[in-house]
């Protein structure tokens, strides 16, 4: 295959990646509001959901990296792109872990903290367009790739805030403290989502700053 | 009858030049894996040739022009300006071939008491002290401005993609064109006009043909030795520092100096680093060049003078 079709074809593949990792947020959010709507079964389903979907996304991950390895892009650039790559990907993990955790440990949630958690999950999943478009600008605009990296950083300063007001309300709210705890982990499972899309923005800011000169 | 051998020594001093100094050009891109090895040493080839071919004449008066030689001193000169190169190089001491050779030929003037033209001397002398200062310079102004080119132009990753891969292509064919220009007259240089029917012309189609053998067949560890020191810079940097080092042979062949390309590359890496703010080359490795800078000068005459020694007790 030429270089160049090669070159096009990973960058096709990574926005298919970038594709499946919001379908697995979306499918995870879905599983949320199924469960804190009491619709157990339909949770369920949704979990397995996230779960095919973050295996797509990993059998893509692996292909973008057999296309790097055929000689796609300068050596000096493919082991940054494998490296956002990778860190994209523990999007879709996180997701996945999170359905896992909610499904596992069926934790008992208030009404009080069911809004919340609505919102904080909201927050925390629209932290990743504006990673998905800062990778797309990779391959078009660099200072407005690097912007949007700039603005996941200020989402993902929103969720540490919820997150944190959040936990507060946990622990002055009168409940058993093992039930405190899991609320605890449950929260800290979705906010973490946003934390793993801003480590893929500074990998991918790391990136623009060191091919600029 | 045997006339045809007479450059022989010639050919071995440009096989090991084009041995040594094919790092100084394609070193960072074969070592950033952009281009492949046998695509480096082939392009190398081709445009030392040409360069010698075009230009490399021009260096031939300099070489020839140190002392008075006669066929059998343009010999022992020149093979032992080879065999101090080739030890050099055995024993990883960095050493020029340009250095070798006038230090050869001063050797054996010494030992024939023949004219040293000092005038000439000096100005070569002059030359080999500011090559790499010359090659910091152009390095560092380089830099400064195709900075702003490159911050203009290079918009994203694509862009970035292609253009370090066409300008590792256009500066490396560039750099050998340069090698071969400036660094020919190093190898054939002395036997033109003493030896009977050796015109410039065969004398730069045989020296280039030389450093492209030995770029071809021989090149490959301090390609991936010398180019890596190189190509720990980054891409932009990397073909800055080649491109001010063939800048640098470019303007000396055009003064008629055969000049080290060794010598410039590592004036041009540090002169991207001081645009960078960084110390690119410590105390060791300029104690180093100077060392080799001597010992060169110093061995490669005293091997001529040896062995001009004995040849000429057998010519008695």
């Amino acid at each position: 295959m030429p270089r160049k079709r090669r070159e096009e074809e990973v960058i096709t593949l990574m926005d298919q990646h970038l594709e499946k990792v919001e379908e697995c947020l979306e499918s995870m959010k879905k599983t949320i509001e199924d469960y804190l709507g009491g619709n157990i079964d339909l949770a369920k389903e949704n979990a397995l959901k996230t779960h095919n979907l973050e295996g797509a996304a990993d059998g893509l991950r692996r292909r973008i990296i057999e296309e790097f390895h055929k000689g796609a892009f300068l050596p000096a650039l493919r082991e940054d792109l494998i490296g956002l790559t990778l860190s994209v990907d523990k999007v879709a993990d996180r997701a996945e872990s999170t359905c896992d955790f909610i499904m596992l440990t069926r934790p008992d949630i208030p009404e009080e903290f069911k809004e919340d958690l609505r919102k904080i999950t909201f927050n925390s999943i629209t932290t990743f367009p504006a990673l998905r478009e800062a990778k797309k600008n990779l391959f078009k605009d660099f200072s407005l790739s690097r912007e949007q990296t700039i603005e996941v950083h200020g989402l993902e300063a929103r969720v540490d805030d919820d997150e944190w007001k959040m936990n507060r309300r946990i622990f002055t709210f009168e409940l058993p403290l093992a039930q405190k705890m899991l609320l605890r982990d449950v929260v800290w499972h979705i906010a973490s989502i946003s934390d793993v899309i801003e480590d893929a923005a500074d990998v991918l800011e790391v990136l623009i700053i060191k091919k600029q000169v | 009858m045997f006339r045809f051998l007479i450059p022989l020594p010639g050919l071995y001093m440009g096989w090991g030049l084009g041995s040594n100094d094919a790092a100084n050009v394609f070193g960072p891109q074969v070592n950033s894996e952009i281009v492949r090895y046998r695509t480096a040493t082939i392009l190398t080839a081709i445009f030392v040739i040409i360069g010698a071919l075009l230009e490399g004449r021009k260096s031939f008066a300099t070489v020839g022009g140190v002392t008075d030689l006669v066929i059998w001193t343009a010999v022992v000169a020149t093979l032992a300006a080879a065999l101090t190169v080739n030890l050099m190089s055995y024993l990883k001491i960095p050493v020029s071939t340009s250095q070798a050779i006038i230090g050869a030929i001063i050797g054996i003037g010494l030992l024939g008491h023949t004219e040293i033209k000092t005038l000439l001397l000096r100005k070569i002398f002059i030359s080999w002290i500011l090559t790499p200062l010359g090659a910091l310079v152009i390095a560092y102004l380089l830099y400064k401005f195709l900075a702003l080119v490159w911050q203009r132009k290079v918009k994203n990753l694509m862009v970035f993609n292609r253009t370090v891969r066409i300008f590792s292509i256009i500066i490396g064919c560039y750099a050998a064109y340069a090698l071969g220009a400036n660094n020919v007259a190093n190898t054939t240089g002395t036997f033109v006009g003493i030896v009977p029917g050796f015109s410039p012309f065969m004398a730069t189609l045989l020296g280039g043909g030389s450093i492209a053998l030995g770029a071809l067949t021989y090149s490959r560890n301090v390609m991936y030795t010398v180019g890596k020191k190189i190509a720990t810079l980054d891409p932009f940097s990397a073909l800055i520092a080649v491109l001010a080092q063939a800048i640098t042979l470019h303007i000396y062949a055009q003064f008629r100096i055969p000049v080290s390309s060794s010598q410039a590359v590592v004036g041009a890496v540090v002169g991207v680093g001081l645009v960078k703010g960084m110390r690119m080359v410590n105390k060791k490795t300029l104690i180093n060049i100077f060392t080799g800078w001597i010992f060169t000068l110093v061995g490669s005459g005293a091997v001529a003078y040896s062995l001009g020694w004995i040849v000429k007790l057998f010519l008695k």
